[in-house]
Formats: C-alpha cells, structure tokens, sequence
C-alpha cells in the first residue's frame, strides 16, 4: 500500500490480504448462514440487511454531514407506502414501483431538505422530528389510500419474470446482495472528494465555504441521498412482510435508526452494518427475557424503550465512537504497544 | 505600475445600533502586501467578513479585479480567487493534514456523485494528481513531513500554517490573513514573516490584520488603521507609525482630570490577593508564563498590556474560570487556585466580563437584584436584608444616575456604556472584597469612558478594592495606584501608576508586541 504511515480517520488501513481474508469470510458466511440459521434467523437476518439499507444512509448523514434526521422512519414509511399504494391501487409492477418509492423519497427529501437549508444543528432535527410526526398523521388519516391504522396487505413479493421469491433463503441472499451493493457504493463514496468535502462542511462550515464548497448544495445531497435509501429499505420491506401499517414508521423507529447508527458507530460506513446487528439481536434478548422479569407483556415494551434511552446514553459518554470506534481505538493502542 | 486588485467602495456594515463599518473606502493593489490595524473592535475581522461574502453590507460596493462581489456567496468569492485564513482557527480535525489542503484543491469540478459511487478510474487518478498539488502546497509553509499526521496534532503555530497551506490551495489572487502572528512564539512569527514575504516575492497579493505594529512595519507596503469602524489614518508603515492618533487609538487617550493616587504599596498587613508563579495554559497555548502579583485591601492596581498579552487569561485564572497548571493564589490567606468560579464569588470576588455579559431579558432592576445573588439564601431573605438590598440599589443609582432612569428598561436593549455602568453596579450588588474589570472601556466612545473612571475613582475613595485590566493605558495609570505591564504572558515591568504614566517602555510594549 503507498503511504503505510497515513493517519486515515476511516478504518481502511487494512493490507491487502487481510481485506481479502475478511471479505472471504464474510461471503462465505453469507453464503452458507441460511443452512446454518434456519428460518426464523434467517427471517431475522432479512430484516437486519433491510434496516442496513436505511442505516447507511443515515451514517453517511449524521457521521459525515453531521445532521441528525429523526425522520428515517419517515422516508421508510414514504417508501413502503409508495410502494404499496402503487401495487395494490394501480396494480403496478412490483418494480416499478419500488423505483417510484426512490424517486418520491428524493423528492419530498428534496423539499424538506430545501426547506431547513439554513438551520443548524439541533434545529434541523427538530424539523426533521415536526416532519416526522405530521408524515405518520397523514398515513392514520389518509384511510382511502394507506388503509388508515389499520395498515395495507397484499402487496406482492419480488419476483423474476415468472419466479416469485417466496421462501426465507431466497429473500435472504437477495436482500443481502442489495445491502452490499448499497454499502460499496456508500464507502466509495465516503472516501472520494464528496466525502471529504462533506466531512469539512461536518468540521467547520465557515472554513469550507471560505474553502470555495457550497455547503448547502452537499448538505442537500446527503439528506436525499439518505431518504433514498430509507425509500429503499422501506419498499424492500413492505415487499418482503407483504403487510405494512403506520404504527411501524413512527418515532420509535426513527429512534431506533439512531441508535443503530450511534451504537455501530458514526466514523465507518460499515457501523451501520455493526449497529444494526446487535441492535436487533439486543430486541431478539430483550423480548425473550423482559416478560420474564415483567409479568406484564405490555410493560415489556415500555422497559425495551428505557432500555434503549440508557444505552443510548451510556454509547454517548463511554463509546462516542461506536463500536467500531472502539475497535479502532484498541488496534491503535495495540499496534502502538508494539 | 500596480493595478488596483480589491477596492472597498463606501461600505457600509450595521450590526443593531453598532457600526462595524463606517463608510469606508480604500484599496488594495495588486502585489502588495497591505496591513490592517486597530485597536480591538475597530472593525477589521468585519471588514474581511464583509469581503469574503460572510456579512453582507448595508450600502457601498466591494469590486475585485473591477467587478463587484458583493451579492456573491462565500463559496463563490473562494472560487473566484479571495481565500483566507481565521483568527481563530478553523482546521478540519476530522482529517489528516493533507486532507485538510486536498479539501481546498479544485480539480473535481466534472466528478459527479455518480462517478464517485463507482469509483471510475478516472476519479483515482484526480484524486492522486489532487494529494500530489496539496502535498507541494504544504511544502511551502514547511508542513510536508507532517502531512500524513492528524491534524489535530499538529502544534498552534503548525495549525496556523496549515490554514495558510490549505487557502494557497484555491490558488488564489488575493489572501486575506486574519491575524497570522496571534498566539505564535518568537521563532515562530520570524518563519511566518518569512513566509509571508515570499508568498509576496511570488506574486500573490496579500491583504492581513496584525495587532503587532513591528511584524506590521517589516512586512507591509501599506497600513490602513481603524477605530470604531473608520479609517483614521492610512499610508506607509513609517508614516502611520509617525501619526499621533494612531498612537491614541492603540494606547488611549490620557484623561485630563486628576485623580488623586497613592504613592506608597501599602504595607504591613498581607495583601488580600496574591499570585506566586503562576502558570496557566489555554489549550496548546502556555498563556501566563510564572505571573507574581498582589493587591492590598483599598487599592485599585491596574493590568495593562497589548492584545493577546494574557489580561483575561489572568483575570480569568484569580475568577477561578481556568485552573492554573502551576503556581499559588492566595485569596484572604486562603489558597484557592483551581477552586470553581462560583465558589469564589461567595467568597466575595466578582469579575465584571470582557463584554459585559448582560441578562439581556431582565430589566436594570432586575439584573442588580440578581447581581446581589449571594445575599439570598435557600431558605428566603431576612426583611433586614432586603431593605439593605433596596438600598445598595438606591446606592448604584445615585453612582450611575443613568440607570435610573432606564431601570425598567431591558438591559439588552441599552448602549454599550450603559451596559457597562450596569455591569460594574451589578458586580457591585453582591458586596465584593474585590471587584475585578476587564476592559470596562472596550468599544466605548471617549466621552463615556471618562464618565465610567470617573465612576471607579468615587469607588476607590469609598474603598472599594479594584483590579482593573486595560487596554487603555493612559486611562488606567492615571487612576490606578499600582500596575502591572503584561506583554506576552509575562510581568514586563511593575510600579507606581504615576511613573509609569510617562514611561517610554510602555509605548513599546503595546507598538512593538514580540
């Protein structure tokens, strides 16, 4: 490698061989995980490549642009119910429309993001919040079109001209193969001079703009590009569960995005991938044992949000960085050990 | 033979009642190196702000190379060849070193998002061509063999040439530097004169704001000076140098009353604060370096010193604010070095604030009530006690009579020398054993600033004891007993303020910085 000595914020200082080595193992996990898992893990690991999809998206804008969105859910939602809307009411190709739930995603993130260009910080994600909440409003009240609270079904499944992809494992290597697609494009990406430039917009603004950057254009960019991808995850997801309701695409999600980012960590574009595996296995443990300790199943769910808050606390003070912040700082004093 | 490469045409910038800038006009030619000075708030930060687009100005027109720029954004005026540096630095410690520079470099201009999703060949050699300019960038300021380290471990001085490095970067015609020499050591400031002098040998324009008038009078071809806004005086470094209201404006005006000032350190009794050794750091930067200091029960000594010589940061340092790294402060006998801010206030120490700090919401009235914080306790007030507050009101409003007038008026809403009268009498309420000013005549019109040491004069006869930090010399040692000069963290000299009041050092002190 040329500069073994560079200092990289990003954890790609890895030789050659290693990353070989990783990535085969990684395949070959991948590859053989749904023989391993059986199906209900393999279920699970459906929906952890589909909120992998949506947590890249908000890494790329809360660890590079330095913009929380408390709307993540919110372009999920715009992306299942496009998505929904157009198979079931017009009876479109399944698809097209997932392409349809892209293009409305960038659009409204377009809009909302035009909107707030000139706010900062916690502003913006307070805005993002009011958007959020009005978002989940229409989809209860437009009861004609979303099915009211009640929800949608019968949106169909993926299929390739007549194979319909059905079972556990297909959806499975499918998801997965999306989710690596959208991860590649996303560390190319972070690491081109888009990347860098949004990364000094995230430093200083003042500088960067001094530095010729039109800052608002890159903001504008990131926040679409992240809608994209919870457009995707989310008409990926409504294809996948086949029903959708709005009680899905709420605050909590949103939340729950956060803290996936927060807990892989904002510093790798792989953290998404990180976050949102432990996040859900933690779900997975908390349902299993919560009603155990609280014999009420429903204030299960209201401890599984204590829950959530302290970790998110405890990841802010102890673990800024993330798990995979974490990681890198023990191969640094490792390697300085040496 | 030189064009004119920048000119400033009557510009106009109001900020609510203050004028930053005045009606200005002056220009800048091409190939010079050209010097803008003034006393601290003349304007000159807003001035650079109004160039690169960042303030945008009530009136005038501001043309670079004959076209006007003035509706241009930041990004824009970058482009088109004005880049600059800050005052206070603003690196990217995200990056490594030579991220921050590669940021700067523009030769990305068809590289779209698409393209940088894929990572198209073309991109990766850019990239490198890109990494090759910033690397020859960053051999100019000397910074090569550190451009793979974090940028945030780079030291002070290595952090205000990057920003240099990082603003050639854009190529641009003219550079603006803000303060290049702030917070820099000795050798330091040597190797940027150095720099900056070859940047000029090389063509480039140079446009800087310096408070230190000998860097100033080595580098510059021109010097524009301002105060309150206005250019008072402009042409060579020799002619400003000569010029008696340039000389005013950075050491102030003498006042013409007489105060009536004790000759003699009072002895006998040990000092109420005293300082042994002290050292205090502000992040990379060894601000006070080993400061011995003392101040008796009824004096009013005074700390003068040019800007950035550690005034606040001393201040600061006794208010409990920063915890010094190393030395004694004795407070009453008692040591309270590194003892939290607002412990020492109970024990009866007030900081009136470098800009005041007003409760801009609460009324006069209601921020005195509030100065008298530490006479209220958890449990209530004795009837006692508050008639005494109302009366020590009643006191401040016979001292400033303007504040009577306005003590429904909201506080943030007045002049900056009301401010200032509201904030000595606030400091005043809580019955301090000390009151500490720092630079109660900052930004304020002459006339103003004798009505406020007009003011301390009656508190010094009340005994009230004083610690006052100018930048106004002449004022501050024809009231203080005592003073102290400061210049680069260090006591220079101390003594009696009526001797030193004549002293030729004190000019040099303040003109001649480093």
């Amino acid at each position: 490698m040329e500069n073994r000595n560079e200092v990289k914020m990003l954890p790609n200082d890895l030789t050659i061989t290693k990353r070989i080595g990783y990535s085969l193992f990684v395949m070959v996990f991948l590859l053989f995980a749904p023989l391993l898992l059986g199906s209900y893990f393999t279920g699970m690991f459906v929906l952890m490549g589909i909120y992998t999809i949506a947590a890249v998206g908000l890494t790329l804008l809360m660890g590079y642009a330095g913009l929380v969105s408390l709307a993540q859910a919110s372009f999920w939602g715009i992306g299942s119910y496009v998505t929904g809307i157009a198979t079931t009411h017009f009876e479109w190709n399944i698809w097209l429309s997932i392409m349809l739930a892209i293009i409305v995603s960038a659009v409204v993130a377009g809009i909302l993001g035009f909107v707030t260009r000139n706010m900062e910080g916690h502003y913006f994600t307070l805005a993002t919040l009011g958007f959020g909440i009005v978002l989940n409003i229409i989809l209860v009240e437009e009861g004609d079109w979303t099915g009211g609270s009640s929800g949608m079904t019968g949106i169909p499944s993926l299929s390739f001209l007549e194979y319909s992809i059905n079972s556990e494992t297909a959806w499975f290597y499918l998801i997965w193969a999306v989710t690596i697609l959208v991860l590649l494009l996303f560390r190319n990406l972070v690491h081109s001079n888009w990347g860098r430039n949004l990364r000094s917009i995230h430093s200083s603004s003042l500088a960067s703009s001094a530095m010729g950057i039109n800052t608002g254009r890159f903001r504008l960019q990131a926040f679409i590009l992240s809608a994209v991808t919870g457009g995707l995850s989310g008409a990926l997801y409504s294809s996948y569960m086949g029903f959708i309701s709005p009680a899905v695409f709420n605050f909590e999600m949103s939340i729950k995005f956060v803290l996936m980012v927060v807990v892989g960590g904002l510093v790798s574009i792989w953290g998404a991938v990180i976050g949102v595996v432990v996040v859900m296995l933690l779900v997975e443990f908390l349902r299993d044992y919560l009603p155990l300790i609280f014999h009420h199943s429903s204030a299960a769910g209201a401890i599984e949000i204590i829950f959530f808050g302290l970790l998110l606390i405890i990841m802010m003070i102890y673990m800024p960085g993330g798990i995979v912040g974490a990681i890198e700082n023990l191969r640094m004093k490792w390697r300085g050990e040496q | 033979m030189s064009e004119i490469l920048l000119e400033f045409d009557h510009v106009i910038k109001t900020f609510g009642g203050v004028t930053a800038v005045n009606d200005n006009t002056f220009q800048v030619k091409s190939g010079q190196v050209v010097a803008l000075i003034g006393p601290n708030g003349a304007g000159k930060t807003s001035t650079f702000n109004c160039i690169t687009g960042m303030y945008s100005p009530n009136s005038g027109e501001i043309r670079f190379q004959g076209k006007n720029i003035i509706n241009l954004k930041p990004h824009q005026i970058a482009n088109i060849g004005i880049s600059r540096t800050f005052q206070n630095l603003q690196i990217f410690n995200n990056m490594s070193v030579v991220e921050n520079v590669m940021v700067a470099v523009k030769k990305h201009q068809k590289s779209s998002l698409l393209s940088s999703m894929l990572q198209l060949p073309s991109m990766k050699k850019t990239e490198r061509e890109v990494r090759e300019i910033a690397l020859q960038k960053l051999e100019l300021v000397g910074l090569k063999r550190k451009a793979f380290t974090a940028a945030t471990d780079l030291s002070f001085g290595e952090q205000r040439l990057l920003e240099i490095a990082r603003s050639l970067a854009l190529n641009p015609e003219l550079l603006l530097l803000d303060e290049p020499m702030s917070g820099l050591s000795g050798d330091e400031v040597k190797r940027m004169v150095d720099l900056i002098l070859n940047l000029k040998e090389s063509g480039l324009t140079i446009f800087l704001i310096e408070h230190d008038l000998s860097t100033v009078m080595k580098l510059s071809d021109h010097v524009i000076v301002l105060e309150f806004g206005s250019i008072i005086a402009e042409g060579t470094p020799e002619e400003v140098w000569q010029n008696e209201r340039v000389i005013e404006a950075y050491i102030g005006k003498g006042n013409d009353r007489q105060y009536k000032q004790n000759d003699v350190i009072q002895k006998g009794h040990p000092p109420l604060l005293q300082l042994e050794n002290i050292h205090t750091y502000r992040g990379n930067i060894h601000a006070l370096k080993g400061i011995d200091l003392s101040v008796h029960t009824g004096e009013l000594v005074a700390i003068i010193g040019a800007n950035g010589a550690g005034k606040s940061t001393l201040l600061g340092t006794i208010a409990g604010q920063f915890s010094p790294r190393q030395g004694i402060i004795r407070f009453e006998n008692d040591e309270i070095q590194g003892t939290p801010a607002e412990l020492l206030a109970h024990k009866g120490m007030n900081l009136v604030p470098e800009r005041r700090g007003m409760f801009s919401e609460l009324t006069v009235e209601e921020s005195l009530r509030l100065g008298a914080f530490n006479r209220y306790s958890f449990t209530g007030i004795s009837r006692r006690e508050l008639r005494k507050i109302n009366e020590d009101i009643e006191q401040m409003y016979n001292l400033f009579p303007r504040l009577r007038e306005r003590r429904k008026q909201l506080s943030g809403t007045m002049s900056g020398g009301e401010q200032q009268m509201l904030a000595i009498a606030r400091g005043l309420m809580s019955n301090p054993k000390l009151l500490m000013l720092d630079e109660p005549s900052l930004g304020l019109a002459p006339l103003i600033v004798k009505e406020i040491f007009d003011t301390l004069n009656q508190l010094k006869q009340m005994g009230t004891t004083i610690l006052l930090v100018e930048q106004n010399a002449r004022a501050a040692l024809s009231l203080a007993d005592r003073a102290y000069v400061l210049e680069n963290g260090s006591i220079k000299f101390e003594g009696m303020a009526r001797d030193l009041i004549h002293d030729k050092r004190i000019q040099d002190a303040y003109l001649s910085g480093h």
